[in-house]
This record gives C-alpha cells, structure tokens and sequence, in this order.
C-alpha cells in the first residue's frame, strides 16, 4: 500500500472508479421483508413537489426535497400533510392539519416568495415536536394550490371536531 | 407530552466514519440525520453519536454512527472509537489532494482494530468546480477491495449511495433497495392559549428570518 502510488498506477480511459466491488456470498443475512408504508388506509387528496424546512436554533434549515401529499384516513376521514425524502424514503414531515389555535394557520415569509409557514405538531422524527415548517414550491400557481389544499383540509378537520361532541 | 414512537428496528450496527479534518464528515451525517446542510466548520473533538434509520427491503435499519475527530490534535480516543464498528466510511475531499494522500493511513488504523468490516470510500465535494482529485487518480480502493463512491453533502448528489452499499453487505443481500418509511398516523396534542401565544410569537420572529440560499429549480 503505498500512498504514493496512486498518480503512477496505469488506468484505461474508461476506469469507473465506482465501480461496484460486492464481495458477498451465500444467503442474506437479513432476511426481506414485505413493505409497510403506513398509508394503507389513506387516500391521496393532493400532491406537490416541493422543498421544506424546519425552524431551529433561531434558523430555518433544509429539510428535504421530495413529494408533499395530502392524506385522508378511509375511517376518520381526517386529513394529514406527509411527506418523505427523495431517495432514502425518510419521513421529513408527518402530521395532522389540526385546527388548533396557533397551529396550522399559513403566513408568508417576509425573506422569500413562493414559501408558506405554519406551526404544528409534526411526527416525522422518532421523538414528536412542536414545530414550525416552512415550505418552498418552484411556481406561483402551486404557491396558491397549496394554500387552496392546505385551507380545505383545515376546514374538513375542524368540521370533524366539531360533529365529535354530537356523537357523544 | 412525549409519546415517542419507537420503530421496531430488524438490525441494529455501528458505522464510524473516519478521514482527515474538514472533509466533510460531519457535514455529510447532519445531512442524513436533519436534512439541513451545514456551512459553517466546527471541528469535531472526539467524537460524535447520532442515530440514524433507513428504511429497507430487509425492514428498517438503525445505524448508529460514530462521526470521528479528523483532526489530529482532537482525535480524543482514536481507534478506541473503531472497537465494535461494523462498517466504516472513510471520507476525503476531492478539492484536497493531501485528504486524499491520508487515506490509505486512515484506512490501516480502521483495520488494524476492525479486520474484516465492509467499507466504503467517499470523496466528497464533487460539486466544486475547483476538483484536484481526479477519477482516474482514485485508485487505492481497488488495491484493498473496498467500494467507492463520489457524493456531494451539498448538492445531495449519491449521498444515499455510501450507506446503501453498506446496507447491502451487512445484510448480505446485493439486491437490499431503500424503501419508503412507515408512517403512523402522527399523534396530536392540546395546546392552552398561553402555549399558543407562545407559539405566535416565535412565528413572528420565524417570518422575518431568511431561507439558507437557495437555488429555485433544484427539485421540479
């Protein structure tokens, strides 16, 4: 191994560094398993492409890119905003669009156009938070899609909590 | 008001993630863990645990990831941190040719302690445009039958592909994909209305901070 070597060593002109060198041999060690997504009972109402973010340490900081939707649960009817990263599939946001004082209300950022803010309880962490997102689309027309979405879904879940007591 | 929702992991592994200073490892597991991109440098001291799971065709997998000083000066417990390890990344800079020259040091101390542990290379900041370390020049891997991989923390460019390589070879399975995660119907909470003057408050001050800068096509 010399650390030397490297610039003298001869390569083709079509060396692929990446190249994949998987070295295993018989069974998994782990075996597959079937694919749960949780949205099983869930029913898509809307979708977006889009970029958020999360408000800590007195910053906003990326969240991820990936598909935003809109849930509604098949039993409860109840509407929650999910979305997962590109790529690795992780949750970066996961909660219900309560209608809850000082959840769930959009405002706009006053440092960037195309974005909407709002607080909630979010779930896409292992350790559940209260937290304020920010989300960022690349056109006006979804900028307004998803205020349009987004109220609906506030409304349908506040008509739901209200018809609970009812029931009783 | 903590209802945490622990998932049910089908393996557990610790990953270290070793280099020289200011590569990018840190940088590169805040990603993964938070998904913000962090400019500013802080040099690690010691070492650094976090957690992080990834969801696959073989059930969820938690590594947990053991972020190591790269600067000598803060190397803490050096290679008492690789004791355990059940893979490793070793990460350079493609902008930094001695980052480069360092690895195969780096690569000896792993293995000296972790004999036969599935590892993969990673030059990182290939979306600088300012790149010294050549395809062509990254050639130690091969000597040593580990993989490699370009990435970028920053522009997000194969930064799953280090751990799905890893996943595959600690399950044994080259055909291991990353699946999405499961997501449970997320728990809610009663807020009072002192809570909830709380929370507007700190939405005010939220507005008026900016984005980290942004490119506005990135992800149609």
């Amino acid at each position: 191994m010399d650390p030397h070597g490297d610039d003298d060593e001869q390569v083709g002109d079509d060396y692929n560094p990446e190249q994949e060198v998987f070295v295993g041999e018989g069974q998994a060690t782990l075996p597959q398993l079937p694919v749960q997504t949780g949205e099983e009972n869930d029913e898509e109402v809307a979708k977006f492409r889009a970029k958020i973010y999360r408000f800590a340490d007195a910053q906003w900081k990326e969240r991820g890119v990936g598909d935003m939707k809109f849930l509604k649960n098949k039993q409860t009817n109840k509407i929650r905003l999910l979305m997962r990263q590109d790529k690795t599939g992780k949750l970066i946001a996961n909660h219900f669009i309560t209608a809850q004082e000082g959840f769930c209300k959009l405002s706009q950022l006053k440092t960037a156009d195309k974005s909407w803010i709002w607080t909630c309880y979010d779930a896409s962490d292992e350790q559940p938070k209260v937290w304020q997102l920010c989300v960022r689309f690349t056109s006006p027309e979804e900028v307004e899609r998803f205020k349009t979405e987004f109220e609906k879904a506030y409304d349908s879940n506040k008509a739901l909590q209200e018809e609970v007591p009812k029931n009783e | 008001m903590a209802q945490q929702q622990q998932v049910q992991v089908a393996a557990e592994f610790k990953l270290v993630v070793v280099g020289d200073g200011a590569v990018g490892k840190t940088t590169f597991v805040k990603r993964h863990l938070t998904g913000e991109f962090e400019k500013k440098y802080l040099a690690t001291q010691g070492v650094e645990v976090s957690q992080v799971i990834f969801y696959t065709t073989h059930g969820p997998i938690r590594l947990v990831i053991w972020d190591t000083a790269g600067q000598e000066k803060l190397g803490g417990l050096r290679e008492g941190y690789y004791i355990g390890a059940n893979c490793a990344i070793i990460m350079f800079d493609v902008t930094s040719r001695i980052s480069y020259k360092n690895v195969p040091k780096w690569h000896k101390d792993l293995t000296r302690i972790c004999e036969n542990i599935p590892i993969v290379l990673v030059g990182n900041k290939v979306d600088s445009k300012d790149r010294k370390v050549k395809a062509r020049q990254i050639t130690f891997h091969r000597k040593v039958n580990i993989q490699y991989y370009d990435v970028s923390a920053k522009s997000n460019y194969q930064y799953e592909k280090p751990f799905l390589y890893l996943l595959r070879r600690l399950a044994n399975d080259a055909n291991l994909a990353l699946v999405q995660a499961m997501a449970l119907l997320p728990p809610e909470i009663p807020i009072d209305p002192e809570y909830a003057a709380q929370i507007e408050k700190e939405r005010q001050n939220a507005e008026n901070q900016p984005l980290p800068d942004e490119e506005d096509d990135e992800f149609k």
